[in-house]
């Protein structure tokens, strides 16, 4: 908190300046150069939620629509933002009920068990009861299994071609999600691989449990990283599909509640007393230290050259950027939110790695679109050899490069 | 040819299968000879240039040739390219003196060395010459802080009169797949569309100018560059310039080589992304302040007869400043300034905030 004061403008030793808004209290941040206090502080940050839940209100309508309230998925890393987003909703809810005694939504959140791929990571039963404890009121909670994900390839192929798929019976899910982590070649084909499989698994889940909408708890910050990444990956084309409220092309809404603010701001806002901090929520974050907040429950990047990957890299690179030019990563998610996607949901097909529509990239490293690298390069650059082509055309671009070089394996979806 | 001496089957080119691979290809880590790694080098150029049909038979194409790495290998590439596909193309050397001592007047010895290697004609445009002012002079005048805007508009203005001399029309610039790379990241940052929008064409002609600017090397790697002109042996000079120390040591140029470390092919996946970008951008947003010009209409510079959408061409206006021996006017570059040249200032401006080098790079 103070820290986070006291850096900015090198305040020093004076005593904290007041709040610019009630000019009252004494400021806990200086918010984009305006002084906070705790209170104002947490109004703001509930308005920016608000703001971008505002579909999710009490619905009066005539008799003959339907106002039960509409399901919403909040997938829960117990990360600060995640855990924020929750608090947020719930209170929210809670004006809800205060105000006309019905509610707009009702969660489902959900954590994902990632105890499979890393055994290091609690399975989550026991967190998750102690966040139900704090938030009771506000709908389901569940804990899913990564490896779950085997138990949708028919319902994926359905949806995606219209095809009748034989559903996959019932053999070591674990066994086999571990087995096709380990043919990923680098730690950054890992890592995005794994949030492809996350982000799709909260999908089906969505849709299975009759979710409208996943609840995202990506920050700013975090959508600003996500987009640079994802540039770096060679997935600019999807970019809109990853970050913009609305319609996914997965059939299921995605929300950002937390785009309008930042990961600096929400480490803050976790620490207030509301009147409990939700600090000691976040589980997936080291409870000492400041800065710690790694998303996702992964663990904060430790490794440096070539052990770090492009997603820890833009996470560091943009709590550089955020410290001092916080403006920047507001720029960055803005411009993202500007590009449309060419030719909209339905084209070309899907790539069977990330569900998206393709960009016709295929598996190779190409110059553009049409123009292939010079003719020798392309022979035996690729650990997978020959058959690499074939293999490359039912992905798009990015996740061909991410499974570049892997050993054999088997898709879930 | 020697037989193969016994050369492990690892050891080998992955290419040709006869030869001791030296070459790691920092593109695709793919080992190579010598002799495939030219080869591969230059397939790829060419195939840029074919995919594109950047060049016409019968035409002159200045290659704006600083001396440096970048537009000595182009040269090199375009000369033994044109040799061997007979692409029927006129190359000419066109260099711009910026009037620096210890930097510039040893570089254009390089080219001089260069005209003659390749054959090729050389002209040399000054700064002195077509403004009256060198670089030395202007950073006497007022200091090294901010003198790159200065350097960046009279360049292009420069270029484009000496292709103007010359009788030509298309300048080919040594622009490589990192700086392509490095300015659509930093036209992300800054929320720049109309300028992510056209830095990934490999060809550009503005309003503004009537020479058309291209980058044949736009998906040649920095490392492959320096590579090829080490194993060709080319005569190029390697100092950065006097008056931008650290230029291109800006935080987007960090990122991009920590991503390369991480991944050999980031850079191209970024220069990807950046052309599907260009193709996301509403034809609204695609040249906000070109269009506006146009609308207003282009017109000639009351005093230079430059293209310009204002009274005075821009480095009129800097011009004007530095005659009144002003300091430093808060000058933001014009549309239509090429990317590179333009994205300098808010690249010097992040330059403070790097990143934690040694936690990031090794």
């Amino acid at each position: 908190m103070a820290e986070q004061n006291g850096n900015q403008n090198g305040d020093g030793p004076t005593p904290p300046p007041i709040c610019k808004r009630c000019n009252t209290n004494p400021s806990v941040i200086n918010l984009r150069s305006e002084h906070m206090c705790g209170t104002c502080f947490d109004k703001y940050t509930r308005s920016k939620c608000i703001k971008r839940t505002e579909t999710y209100r009490v619905r009066y309508n005539p008799p003959d629509t339907d106002t039960t309230p509409r399901r919403l998925l909040l997938p829960l890393s117990f990360g600060i933002s995640s855990i924020t987003l929750l608090h947020l909703l719930n209170a929210q809810l809670q004006t809800q009920l205060e105000r006309t005694s019905r509610t707009g939504f009702v969660l489902l959140v959900m954590y994902v068990d990632e105890s499979a791929i890393d055994p290091s990571v609690p399975t989550g039963d026991t967190s998750i009861r102690a966040v139900q404890a704090r938030f009771p009121d506000v709908g389901e909670y569940m804990v899913a299994k990564l490896e779950g994900i085997y138990e949708f390839s028919h319902a994926v192929k359905s949806f995606e071609m219209g095809a009748a798929a034989t559903p996959q019976q019932h053999t070591d899910w674990e066994g086999r999600l571990k087995e096709l982590i380990a043919a990923l070649p680098t730690p950054s084909s890992r890592m995005d691989v794994l949030q492809i499989l996350r982000t799709r698994l909260m999908v089906e889940l969505a849709r299975k449990h009759a979710c409208e909408a996943v609840l995202w708890g990506d920050t700013t910050t975090r959508l600003a990283e996500k987009t640079l990444a994802e540039t770096a990956k060679g997935r600019g084309f999807s970019i809109p599909w990853q970050t913009a409220d609305g319609e996914s092309p997965f059939g299921v809404k995605f929300l950002y509640p937390l785009r309008d603010l930042l990961k600096k701001e929400v480490a803050v806002y976790v620490s207030l007393d509301l009147p409990t901090p939700l600090r000691p929520l976040c589980f997936a974050v080291p409870q000492e230290g400041e800065g710690e907040e790694g998303e996702g429950g992964r663990k904060k990047y430790a490794a440096v050259g070539k052990g770090i990957t492009i997603d820890e890299l833009m996470t560091q690179y943009f709590e550089g950027i955020e410290g001092q030019y916080p403006s920047i990563v507001a720029n960055v998610v803005r411009t993202a939110g500007k590009l449309v996607t060419e030719g909209g949901v339905v084209r070309i097909g899907r790539c069977k790695i990330c569900g998206l529509p393709r960009d016709g990239g295929g598996g190779e490293l190409v110059l553009d679109a049409e123009t292939k690298l010079g003719e020798s390069s392309n022979r035996e650059a690729n650990g997978n050899g020959h058959g690499e082509k074939k293999e490359g055309s039912d992905m798009c671009y990015g996740c061909a490069r991410s499974v570049h070089g892997a050993k054999t394996y088997e898709w879930p979806l | 040819m020697s037989p193969p001496l016994h050369i492990p089957a690892s050891k080998l080119c992955e290419s040709c299968r006869a030869t001791r691979a030296l070459i790691s290809r920092p593109k695709t880590n793919q080992k190579l000879c010598k002799t495939c790694f030219l080869s591969t080098f230059e397939a790829e150029v060419h195939a840029t240039i074919v995919s594109t049909t950047l060049f016409t038979r019968g035409s002159r194409v200045a290659i704006g040739a600083s001396g440096g790495k970048d537009s000595t290998v182009l040269a090199s590439v375009l000369k033994t390219l044109n040799e061997r596909y007979d692409y029927g193309v006129e190359f000419v050397l066109l260099s711009i003196d910026e009037g620096i001592k210890g930097y510039r007047d040893d570089s254009l010895e390089t080219v001089k060395r260069n005209a003659v290697q390749y054959g090729m004609e050389l002209v040399i445009v000054s700064y002195e010459e077509l403004y009256g002012w060198s670089m030395d002079s202007v950073v006497e005048s007022i200091g090294k802080k901010g003198n790159c805007t200065y350097c960046g508009v009279f360049r292009r203005q420069a270029l484009d009169r000496g292709a103007e001399r010359l009788g030509i029309n298309h300048v080919v610039t040594g622009h490589n797949a990192d700086d392509i790379a490095e300015t659509v990241l930093m036209n992300l940052l800054r929320g720049d569309l109309p300028r992510l929008h056209r830095c990934t064409s490999i060809i550009t002609s503005s309003t503004s100018s009537p020479i058309a600017r291209s980058k044949p090397l736009k998906y040649a790697y920095e490392k492959e560059i320096v590579l090829y002109a080490l194993h060709k042996k080319l005569d190029y000079f390697s100092t950065e310039c006097i008056y931008s120390p650290e230029a291109f040591r800006g935080s987007a140029r960090t990122l991009i080589k920590a991503l390369e470390k991480v991944r050999p092919s980031a850079i191209l996946d970024i220069v990807r992304s950046g052309e599907a970008f260009s193709r996301m951008i509403p034809s609204q947003a695609q040249a906000s302040s070109a269009k506006l010009s146009q609308e207003s209409g282009m017109s000639n510079c009351t005093r230079c007869g430059y293209l310009t959408s204002q009274e005075l061409c821009k480095a009129c206006t800097l011009l004007d400043c530095l005659n009144k021996n002003r300091p430093k006017m808060a000058v933001e570059v014009e549309a239509g300034i090429e990317d590179e040249e333009a994205s300098s200032s808010l690249r010097r401006g992040m330059e403070a905030m790097k990143l934690a080098e040694e936690g990031i790079v090794n």
